[in-house]
């Protein structure tokens, strides 16, 4: 009986917290080859993962106008692309699941731009903000 | 000289008009008379959905959205006793589907009772429909109809400790509608009745916006069949 009033007296002054979806996402982060900051690349960019059934997330981010990193995310997973000038590659240059997201993702690319200047791509599960 | 024909548009204002036909000798003495000009029903009942949203992995109707509630709206006029053309628009509110993952994310996981998590889904259908009535002037008359037009779908989850709320809509096309049902007819000014109906569609286009901003907006990849089957009640002006 005690439990029983220890347990609605709880509940009376709040003690329990809201709790919201965990989210899998994926950050971007791309320096040049040397290790120098790229100018323009986007602080904030973190893909959440959506939740329904057919939510799509896309981002798409320019690195110096010569390469572009295509970011497509749905419930399953998030493709990362890359593309080099007018041509769409056809598969994603990497592919994580929510499941390999959820257990902790941390990937580095050498990635080539159109002006065959070289770019380090990291990837990581841990966003600093989420989108 | 070629006789004078109204158009429908002027159908839809004139008053019912008694038939000019020679009633059925064996009808009822009380049966109403049949009607022709305006005709407006409203309905409501349950919808289920069958098929899928799309092709992909797992993407059946049913696990996106529950069943739903539909009210519907109909507007219209009948040019001969048997035959009715009008317009239908149905709004369907309902909860998500069946999907173990949304489902649990939509189940409050605390004991403050309030829900933090929030689903909704509604569906919208509107469209022209053809109407036959079989025995427009008996008490009792079965009737068939058929219709088509766009359609669209929405599911949202609104996580309100994180501060986020994820919205899918995909649109398309019912391509058949179509419905079987029975107006009781009591009176010439109104009927009402039971009637089923399956809308046959197919959804070609999504858009998904998180906290408002769209975050994609194209053509589905692998389109599908689906089909809402609805049963319910309708009223109906001027049977």
């Amino acid at each position: 009986m005690r439990a029983f009033f220890a347990f609605f007296a709880l509940i009376a002054m709040g003690c329990t917290s809201p709790q919201g979806i965990g989210y899998s996402a994926l950050d971007v982060e791309v320096t040049h080859a040397d290790g120098g900051s790229v100018d323009g690349f986007p602080e904030k960019s973190c893909t959440t993962l959506p939740v329904l059934i057919g939510s799509r997330v896309v981002h798409d981010y320019s690195v110096d106008g010569a390469l572009s990193i295509h970011v497509d995310a749905d419930r399953g997973g998030v493709g990362i692309f890359f593309w080099r000038g007018a041509a769409e590659p056809g598969a994603p240059a990497r592919r994580y699941s929510v499941d390999e997201l959820s257990g902790g993702v941390s990937d580095q690319l050498d990635v080539e731009s159109a002006t065959g200047e070289m770019y380090v791509v990291y990837l990581s599960s841990k966003c600093p903000v989420a989108q | 000289m070629r006789p004078f024909r109204a158009p429908l548009v002027l159908l839809l204002f004139a008053p019912p008009a008694p038939a000019a036909s020679i009633r059925d000798p064996g009808l009822r003495p009380d049966a109403p008379q049949a009607n022709t000009g305006f005709q407006g029903h409203i309905a409501t009942g349950l919808t289920f959905p069958a098929g899928r949203a799309s092709g992909a992995s797992g993407d059946a109707l049913g696990a996106r959205y529950a069943w739903q509630w539909p009210f519907e709206l109909g507007l219209g006029a009948k040019p001969s006793e048997h035959v009715y053309v009008g317009g239908y628009f149905v709004f369907g509110l309902g909860a998500e589907g069946s999907d173990s993952r949304v489902a649990r994310a939509c189940v409050d996981k605390d004991n403050d009772l309030n829900n933090d998590v929030s689903c909704s889904a509604y569906s919208l259908h509107a469209g022209i429909e053809a109407r036959w009535t079989f025995s427009p002037d008996r008490r009792t008359t079965p009737w068939l109809s058929y219709g088509a037009g766009p359609t669209l779908a929405s599911q949202n989850i609104d996580d309100r400790p994180s501060a986020r709320s994820e919205t899918t809509t995909v649109t398309g096309w019912d391509f058949a509608r179509v419905g079987l049902g029975l107006d009781l007819r009591a009176a010439r000014a109104v009927g009402l009745g039971p009637y089923v109906g399956v809308a046959f569609g197919r959804y070609l286009h999504t858009k998904t916006e998180v906290n408002g901003v769209t975050t994609y907006d194209g053509a589905i990849d692998q389109a599908a069949w689906h089909s809402w089957i609805s049963v319910g009640a309708r009223i109906v002006l001027f049977p």
